[in-house]
């Protein structure tokens, strides 16, 4: 009976961290880790994934915007394992140099979501096929100087996405926040309260 | 009836296979023939149905119709006769192989197209593909696999397969890839079929072992040779390739020649090249892609082009001395008429890298000339600035 009881509590456990854990983040000034501060105009879902926050409303697989706390020189866009989705060990990621100009970070962006995709914290990778960025142009990250593009892809399950990236180089780490939603309906229902988070950055 | 249904059908139908059918001896499939309904073959071709039908849907499928008419026209002179009961999907994979499976489908990796050098050598992978077909290996396979503890892995990857849109996924088609691995005298008899096939449609048969060898270096200088995963389920031995040989010269000394039709299939590839050649630079395998690049060099096709991806591997791959070496690469592209416009502008970034701020300016210049739409041209004037 006993070992029964610890086999439940073990399957509860297991069931309870293997799930995303999604916390509100209220309308306000909120610190994206010790890196910059953003305001949201609008109440958002938040989940982490290693040193990337997810937030969403609809769920991540329709929109998401994720928000990167600062990747060091020799570090990948995203952690190279989540959960039992783990990517192939033999798939050689992308990896962050400080040096990289911005059409090289644009380029690092992209081959990511070609290799491994943004990942979602509750389903498998979403690779990108045939990533289409355009408009990679000069952009003030709070009060840094950065960049900004916009891209299209289709999914590894043929859904077609939208999506922007807005990013800058401090310090040697690259700041980054990247939406994406689906072409149909999504990426456009949040797009205005993406812009206006994006403009509200503070970076010290 | 919903797809799942009609996979759980299929399913269903394979485990009563499992204990009751009755298998008759394996023959040769004639053109336009389905399986009888109460056979576990026809089971075996309703899994492979819903495995066709997600792969439909994938991004990765080149849909291009002049390209896909132009690969019908090579399946349709290799096998007249079986033209209408094959379907092939082209797979934006940057990995070399090709799969046919029981029901009639075929998958061409992007990865084998770029490396292959001719219409020949393409003839020869899918006429050696058709062998397969044609014979039922995979039939042969499945009921040798179904009695152990194989067939539990063939379920597994089956049900992936129908379940989530995986196609395209490396490890899934190696998964499959495995599960349909062909033993030696299956292999040696799909290598003769194909040869067949390629000798009959004409095509010059000395392509055949040509592109084993390419592929075998290739694999030689990678990182990770076990991605190479063609030689999961064609395990390519130096015997294989004498005996290739071997056929070739046999037929020659006969006085039978044929053709590679490089010109046809260069023309062919020409406009899924460049995504080609970018989705290889992406594995960041940069050994193995350098042998790659290597030997599409002997084409004497789209050397700008070609130059171009050299130089953007070593920008790529950013290791002492690269710099230079993307340079040196860049500045040969230019000397072709065929050279991509991209590759004034990574030469100009690059000679900024190295401060030859003049020298950078001009490349940065003749690019926004050359592309006045380009997708990063705000950011290139920017660049133009702070060079000032």
């Amino acid at each position: 009976m006993i070992a029964y009881r610890k086999m439940v509590l073990f399957a509860l456990v297991f069931f309870i961290t293997a799930c995303p854990h999604y916390t509100m983040v209220e309308p306000g000034k909120r610190d994206i880790g010790n890196s910059y501060r953003v305001q949201p105009q609008t109440a958002w879902s938040m989940s982490t994934l290693g040193k990337v926050e997810i937030w969403t409303v609809d769920g991540p697989t329709l929109e998401a915007v994720h928000f990167f706390k600062g990747i060091a020189d020799g570090e990948t866009l995203l952690p190279t394992i989540y959960g039992r989705h783990q990517p192939d060990p033999k798939v050689k990621l992308p990896q962050f140099r400080k040096d990289m100009n911005p059409n090289e970070v644009m380029e690092f962006i992209v081959d990511s979501m070609t290799t491994s995709g943004l990942r979602s914290p509750i389903g498998p990778n979403m690779k990108g096929v045939n990533i289409q960025p355009s408009y990679l142009r000069p952009f003030k990250f709070g009060n840094q100087p950065g960049y900004r593009f916009e891209f299209s892809y289709i999914s590894d399950q043929g859904l077609e996405y939208k999506g922007l990236a807005a990013g800058t180089i401090k310090d040697g780490k690259l700041y980054l926040i990247c939406y994406t939603g689906t072409k149909e309906y999504y990426y456009f229902k949040y797009r205005q309260q993406v812009d206006d988070i994006i403009s509200s950055i503070e970076m010290p | 009836m919903k797809p799942k249904h009609v996979f759980f059908l299929g399913l269903m139908l394979l485990l009563a296979c499992l204990s009751c059918s009755t298998t008759p001896p394996i023959q040769k499939i004639k053109p336009g023939e389905t399986p009888a309904v109460e056979s576990d073959e026809a089971g075996l071709w309703m899994y492979m149905d819903q495995i066709e039908q997600n792969l439909k849907t994938s991004g990765r499928i080149e849909t291009d119709p002049d390209l896909n008419a132009y690969v019908r026209s090579i399946l349709c002179r290799l096998t007249p006769d079986y033209c209408n009961d094959i379907r092939f999907y082209i797979v934006r994979t940057p990995h070399f192989n090709a799969t046919m499976a029981p029901n009639g489908f075929m998958q061409i990796w992007s990865g084998l197209m770029l490396r292959a050098h001719n219409e020949a050598q393409l003839a020869y992978v899918l006429g050696h593909e058709l062998a397969h077909y044609q014979q039922r290996h995979s039939l042969e396979r499945w009921r040798a696999v179904r009695n152990t503890s194989s067939v539990l892995v063939f379920f597994q990857i089956a049900a992936a397969g129908a379940g989530v849109g995986y196609a395209g996924d490396i490890a899934y088609l190696a998964a499959l890839s495995a599960i349909f691995a062909y033993n030696r005298d299956q292999e040696r008899e799909a290598d003769d079929l194909g040869f067949e096939l390629m000798a009959k449609a004409g095509y010059d048969v000395q392509e055949a072992a040509n592109i084993w060898e390419a592929l075998i270096e290739e694999k030689e200088a990678a990182d990770h040779p076990d991605e190479f995963i063609i030689f999961a389920s064609h395990p390519t031995t130096s015997e294989r390739i004498k005996t290739l040989r071997k056929q070739a010269q046999q037929l020659a000394s006969e006085g039978k020649s044929g053709q590679k039709y490089q010109s046809e299939y260069l023309s062919a590839i020409h406009p899924f090249r460049p995504i080609w050649l970018k989705n290889e630079l992406r594995k960041r395998d940069y050994e193995a892609s350098q042998v790659m690049l290597n030997h599409l060099f002997k084409t004497n096709d789209a050397s700008g082009e070609l130059y171009f991806f050299r130089g953007e591997l070593h920008r790529m791959r950013a290791q002492e001395g690269d710099i230079q070496k993307a340079i040196v690469s860049y500045q040969k592209a230019l000397g072709f008429e065929d050279c991509p416009s991209e590759a004034y502008r990574d030469l100009g970034l690059m000679f900024w890298k190295q401060n030859q701020i003049e020298d950078a300016r001009t490349c940065l210049e003749t690019y926004l000339k050359l592309e006045p739409d380009a997708n990063d041209y705000e950011m290139i004037k920017s660049y133009l600035k702070e060079l000032e």
